[in-house]
């Protein structure tokens, strides 16, 4: 079930993520879901749903491959803990604030591998400019914000893990 | 460490282990096997979704274009008489072309192989890359031209896995291809803008270039052979103190509506 699921969200991602791109910028199902399950409270959290659709995706469309997958395991984690020490309060504010924090790490985590890789002459490296910071940046933001809520919701609505500690809006 | 518990904290550390270890099996190759089963599983959901892509936005797209169609019908009328004009005389350069090489008995340009791929999906997120269903299989290789219908270029081949590749787009910021202007000669680089268009930079200060001419690849690049149409120069940009001057230039395709494309074999 998770495989399919996953392999669902690799499709999404690659066909119809594209058409909702601004100024180039697409959405990021995989890292919207990775903040949504890192700030969702839950006991019963199983690793596998957010590292199964992650490494598919990067089998299939990572450049290089690992880059992907270690900087979401890295932000999911990252994100997981700050969740459990600083934003116990999960209000929306709080879960902003922590997609906001998610969305800069990732970028921390993904600019020096992607860089690192490029140098062997595994992929591309990525090029800062100030497109990166007045656009690219805002707009990851501003998606990862939108797809984490939804995501964060649709967990609560299917109470995927029936364990009665769901994550609640105030 | 607070907040996070021990059993968490081994889990970390486990599956950050098995990451590197799958790193490490891909630098040696090891991972291509596992690449293809993902791309076969995934494929049917690719064209699945595609097939539903291209009948909401087709839908959406088709009615967004019939409030502009009287301007683009009388345009086209326009564009298509004066290409009538020149197809006539190309001909007839064409005829005298050839009549000129059986008398010097020089060779005409070989013609390339081609292999169509369908475009399998399109990852902005990391890069301006689209995914092919052609691989090594195919005779694909790095590096390997990708043209639309029309020898359009779009960008070349970057990763090849058995039975599936990764092509980059020449929108993408990385990408950097030699091109030369058609009617000027005018060589330069033509390079991605972060995926919003294409930029021909590097052309000296004093080259006189024109807005409308045609910019074409100049065979210079490995891989990429001479005379695939790169787009057409929209706007010039000079500046004062600057050595090189530069042109945006508009593709003639639309990359992101490409299903199918076709990768030159050498």
């Amino acid at each position: 079930m998770v495989f399919l699921f996953s392999i669902l969200a690799v499709a999404l991602q690659l066909i119809l993520m594209p058409r909702l791109a601004i100024l180039g910028i697409a959405p990021d199902l995989m890292l919207g879901w990775v903040l949504a399950f890192a700030i969702w409270h839950s006991e019963q959290k199983k690793e596998w749903f957010i590292f199964l659709p992650v490494l598919l995706f990067d089998l299939l469309a990572g450049r290089p491959f690992g880059v992907i997958t270690i900087s979401l395991w890295l932000v999911f984690f990252f994100t997981q803990w700050l969740t459990s020490i600083l934003f116990k309060k999960s209000d929306f504010p709080a879960v902003v604030s922590l997609v906001l924090i998610g969305t800069v790490f990732y970028e921390i985590c993904r600019f020096p591998l992607t860089n690192l890789f490029a140098a062997w002459r595994l992929g591309e490296p990525i090029e800062l400019s100030a497109f990166y910071f007045y656009a690219a940046l805002p707009l990851a933001f501003f998606y990862n914000t939108v797809l984490s809520l939804f995501f964060i919701w649709v967990l609560n609505k299917i109470n995927l893990f029936n364990d009665g500690s769901l994550f609640k809006f105030k | 460490m607070k907040g996070i518990n021990r059993s968490k904290l081994i889990n970390f550390f486990v599956i950050l282990a098995v990451i590197l270890l799958l790193i490490f099996f891909n630098l040696r190759g090891l991972l291509v096997a596992p690449k293809d089963i993902v791309f076969f599983v995934a494929n049917p959901f690719l064209k699945l979704f595609g097939a539903l892509d291209k009948g909401i936005f087709g839908t959406w797209n088709f009615f967004v274009a019939l409030k502009d169609l009287n301007i683009e019908n009388a345009n086209l009328k326009n564009e298509n008489a004066a290409l009538l004009n020149e197809v006539t005389n190309l001909k007839e350069s064409a005829r005298e072309n050839e009549s000129l090489r059986q008398q010097l008995g020089v060779a005409g340009i070989k013609n390339q192989k081609l292999v169509m791929a369908e475009v399998a999906g399109y990852n902005p997120v990391l890069g301006q890359y689209f995914l092919i269903d052609k691989g090594r299989n195919d005779g694909l290789y790095i590096n390997m031209a990708v043209v639309a219908a029309g020898d359009f270029f779009v960008g070349r081949v970057v990763e090849v896995n058995d039975n599936f590749s990764k092509a980059l787009l020449i929108s993408d910021s990385n990408s950097s291809v030699n091109t030369i202007t058609m009617e000027s000669r005018v060589a330069g680089v033509v390079k991605g803008n972060h995926g919003l268009g294409i930029v021909m930079e590097m052309i000296p200060i004093d080259a006189q270039i024109k807005i409308g001419e045609t910019v074409l690849t100049s065979g210079l690049n490995d891989g990429i052979p001479k005379d695939l149409i790169v787009g057409k120069i929209t706007d010039i940009v000079k500046k004062e103190n600057e050595i090189f001057q530069s042109a945006t230039v508009v593709p003639f395709v639309d990359f992101k509506s490409l299903e199918q494309v076709f990768v030159l074999i050498r």
